[in-house]
């Protein structure tokens, strides 16, 4: 079969436009996607170190691809659970922790103040900050799944100042304090 | 071996090869913890000449700049009771059989030369056994003596880790120091942000990587000895061979010696070093129980694996008087250069103290840096674009040397599996020799290639991607002389700068060819001096013509790499070379030509051949990190032909229905613009 030269110079062009398109579909509903991970609070979250006075050091572990996503949702999914999951201990000497609330259906009693206190921006990002400038450590970017159920789950190291959180929680009057019971 | 005739065994082992890439590791080691190298000596003589070599190799020994050097002062061994060796047997060559015109005489001697080498092969069957066997007696005596001394020196390893003085006081003092020198910027913010600085636990992980290399001087022989032997052997060699063997030249002088390396890694885990808190530590602050303490570290043994020997040969000669003497005969011209080189000749005495002078160390580690998996550098990508991590001048990092960027993948079995995700190379050098302080320098990678990386992804040395090679067509619609299947292969020089060759070739059927007509009129002088005359034009006329139009060049180019991926290439080239019609003239060429002028002059004749200039610019783009489309337009000038004839007889393309696209009108010069279209492949 006898490829005509116009059929031949129309699949070169296509060729050259499709290939670098392709890499535009990896882009898309990034941000959306993890938005979504995060309001259904899908982390998880472990003890790194013991953190300095007040603050507790942890790994949280969030499922989205880009990193700039990844932090921002890590900083929220810590956030939440210091107060809502505590975290287990670790071989190096991390001893467990309690999460700030026991009280298992506190986020849907109080919706609207945690609605603003976890929005983009909002109140949570006083209480965390980056250990290591956002920067991911060996080992802590994982490929899971394959094909469309393709996901990354990166960790990151933060730190939560729990003590500042704690007060903060109880002045709003959404947790009760520690001496509240006695 | 009838096994391995069977196809079957190709497809089990090709199943079990490429599950190999398919399991997982529980976890991959992502981190690159400095080793520690320990260097330790033996000799297997008492000798002065072995003294200095090994003093030499003291000297000499230090490891590459991505380990320590860890000194210990332990006294090195002189291997006892090693078995002399003999010399090596060697078998004379069969005597040679007498031809047919052979005297009963000579077939008499034949015979009596073959029973002879019967004996001598037989002796030498016993002679070689008797050899291998006191080769492999003195290596293992050699072996089990490292073995027992690297055993006994674990302890003092162990020691110098911890500090150990005379009265068995320990501290962490080396301890604190190489943790200080080995942290990263990941250790130093973790323990900024902890209750507990836990830094010096990373000196756990450093004891557990180090590594032992013995260097042992095994032979040192002069030129003499070793030309000595040369002669013995051909002698033997050639005891049944009519030519007699002349001594060898004996070029140079010197000395040769042979070295052994043995490559060890001291296995430490954290149960041995609870044990070893409990057992051995002592301090200044420890006033009861010490003498038991002390007695049992007299008797402590650390557990050591043998990894690797490695042997070594060092050259240290100088050219002889001989060596001169041969250069006065070829060369008399230089008669007197020769002759002051002859008087300046050093006494060879002078050599002795360079025996050893050989870096040993780095040489070992060279040779394991791609096997063992805590020699090889990596690092996380700390930001993406550009990309930057957390290694430079403290790792001995090369600017320009390629690098595999890989994500980690997570498989069913929560495996973890690496995945090379594209390539970068070096732009830029971070300088971090200093303590790391949390903000250190970065080195900058320019990714070629691949899919979009991102903080975290890993980075280990790929080096490579120098040779380029491509498939693919050529397409000219105005010459179709210049088309064809082309094949193209570079080497890249530098970061960017690369040199390659084109080749293009097709075969050609002209319709209705009219003919070729001389431009003058052919002669040939043939081997009797007698010069032919022709009248006729070169060709007859034919229904059609066929043959091949190749064309190939060498060239020059520049790779800029567009975008953050680097995935698309645009590589201007220039490139000189030639371009050529080869008719096939059987058809072709009238019959009085043919009976004269021999084969390879009338092909000469029908190969028309041209100078061309290719100036072209290639656009490519990265399927792969290691596949490229391309697409590659250029500019071919193209010169006068010429004809390779002996009487330089040009010959022109008489007028033809088809001839222009095909070029033939353009012989005396032209341009054109074809188009290569295929696929590279980086090696």
């Amino acid at each position: 079969m006898r490829i005509s030269r116009k059929y031949y110079i129309s699949i070169l062009i296509l060729t050259f436009i499709i290939c670098p398109l392709l890499n535009f579909g990896q882009m898309r509903n990034a941000k959306k996607k993890a938005n979504k991970d995060t309001k259904s609070w899908r982390y998880e979250i472990e003890g790194v170190s013991q953190g300095v006075q007040g603050t507790y050091l942890i790994k949280v572990w969030s499922f989205s691809k880009r990193n700039k996503v990844a932090i921002e949702q890590a900083k929220k999914n810590a956030v939440h659970g210091v107060i809502f999951r505590g975290y287990q201990g670790s071989t190096k000497g991390v001893r467990p922790q309690k999460p700030l609330t026991k009280e298992s259906n506190l986020e849907q009693e109080k919706e609207m103040f945690f609605n603003e206190f976890f929005a983009d921006g909002g109140k949570y990002m006083k209480f965390v900050s980056l250990t290591n400038n956002g920067a991911v450590a060996p080992g802590d970017r994982q490929k899971l799944g394959r094909f469309l159920a393709r996901e990354h789950k990166i960790g990151i190291m933060v730190s939560v100042k729990k003590d500042l959180l704690r007060k903060d929680l109880e002045d709003a009057g959404i947790i009760r304090g520690l001496n509240s019971g006695f | 071996m009838k096994l391995l005739k069977t196809p079957k065994i190709y497809s089990i082992l090709f199943i079990l090869f490429y599950c190999n890439f398919l399991i997982g590791q529980k976890e991959i080691q992502t981190t690159y913890i400095r080793p520690s190298i320990v260097n330790l000596y033996g000799q297997s003589e008492p000798n002065n000449k072995y003294n200095i070599a090994l003093k030499n190799l003291k000297k000499y020994s230090s490891p590459l700049k991505r380990f320590d050097k860890l000194t210990v002062d332990y006294p090195k061994i002189i291997l006892k009771n090693l078995i002399e060796l003999p010399l090596k047997p060697v078998l004379p060559k069969m005597p040679i059989k007498p031809d047919s015109n052979a005297t009963k005489k000579d077939i008499s001697i034949y015979n009596e030369q073959v029973r002879s080498f019967l004996k001598d092969k037989s002796k030498y069957k016993s002679d070689i056994r008797k050899f291998n066997t006191a080769v492999s007696e003195r290596n293992e005596s050699q072996n089990r003596q490292i073995d027992k001394f690297i055993k006994q020196s674990s302890r003092d390893i162990i020691g110098t880790w911890f500090s150990r003085d005379s009265l068995g006081n320990m501290s962490s003092d080396l301890w604190n120091e190489r943790v200080n020198h080995a942290k990263t910027d990941d250790h130093v913010n973790l323990a900024k942000n902890s209750a507990i600085n836990r830094t010096t636990l990373l000196g756990e992980d450093l004891i557990k990587k180090t590594y032992v290399i013995i260097h042992l001087v095994d032979k040192i022989y002069t030129y003499k000895e070793f030309y000595d032997n040369k002669d013995r052997e051909n002698e033997i060699s050639g005891k049944y061979q009519k030519k007699k063997n002349k001594p060898i030249l004996r070029l140079k002088e010197g000395y040769l010696s042979e070295y052994k390396s043995y490559l060890y890694k001291l296995d430490f885990n954290d149960s041995l070093l609870i044990d070893f808190y409990d057992r051995y530590w002592l301090d200044e602050y420890i006033k009861t129980g010490r003498e038991e303490k002390i007695a049992d570290w007299e008797k402590a043994t650390f557990p050591i694996n043998y990894l690797s020997l490695h042997n070594f040969k060092q050259d240290n000669s100088q050219l002889s008087k001989n060596h001169y003497l041969k250069m006065m005969k070829t060369n008399p011209a230089m008669l007197v250069m020769y002759n002051k080189k002859i008087k300046s000749i050093p006494p060879v005495e002078n050599l002795i103290p360079r025996i050893g002078a050989v870096n040993l160390t780095s040489k070992v580690l060279n040779i394991n840096i791609k096997n063992i998996e805590d020699f090889k550098l990596k690092v996380p990508v700390f930001s993406a674009y550009p990309i930057l991590a957390k290694i430079g001048t403290k790792e001995g990092i090369k600017k320009n040397k390629r690098w595999a960027i890989y994500e980690i993948k997570i498989d069913k079995n929560g495996h973890q599996k690496k995945h090379k995700s594209g390539y970068a190379r070096i732009t830029e050098i971070g300088q971090n020799d200093t303590i790391a302080s949390g903000n250190s320098a970065t080195s900058i990678f320019r990714q070629h290639g691949g899919k979009r990386t991102y903080s975290g992804m890993l980075l280990e040395p790929k080096h490579g991607g120098f040779f380029e090679f491509g498939i693919g067509n050529t397409y000219s619609s105005t010459n179709k002389s210049l088309q064809g299947t082309t094949f193209d292969i570079g080497f890249r020089l530098f970061s960017s700068t690369k040199i390659g060759y084109d080749y293009t070739f097709t075969e050609f059927k002209i319709d209705n060819f009219v003919g070729l007509k001389l431009e003058k009129k052919l002669e040939y002088t043939d081997s009797t001096n007698f010069t032919h005359k022709f009248s006729d034009t070169l060709v007859k006329k034919s229904s059609d013509v066929k043959g091949t139009a190749t064309s190939y060049n060498f060239n020059f180019g520049k790779e800029f790499l567009i975008g953050d991926r680097g995935n698309l290439i645009l590589e201007p080239r220039i490139g000189l070379g030639w371009s050529k019609y080869k008719f096939k003239y059987d058809n072709l060429v009238s019959d009085s030509v043919e009976n004269i002028i021999p084969d390879d002059q009338i092909r000469n004749l029908y190969t028309l051949k041209s100078r061309t200039i290719v100036f072209s610019i290639e656009v490519g783009y990265h399927l792969t990190p290691k596949i490229i489309l391309s697409l590659r337009p250029s500019l071919v000038s193209r010169l006068k032909y010429e004809s390779n004839s002996q009487n330089n007889a040009k010959v022109s393309i008489l007028d033809g229905n088809d001839d222009s696209s095909w070029g033939f009108d353009k012989l005396n010069g032209s341009i054109t613009f074809p188009m290569f279209f295929g696929v590279k492949f980086k090696l």
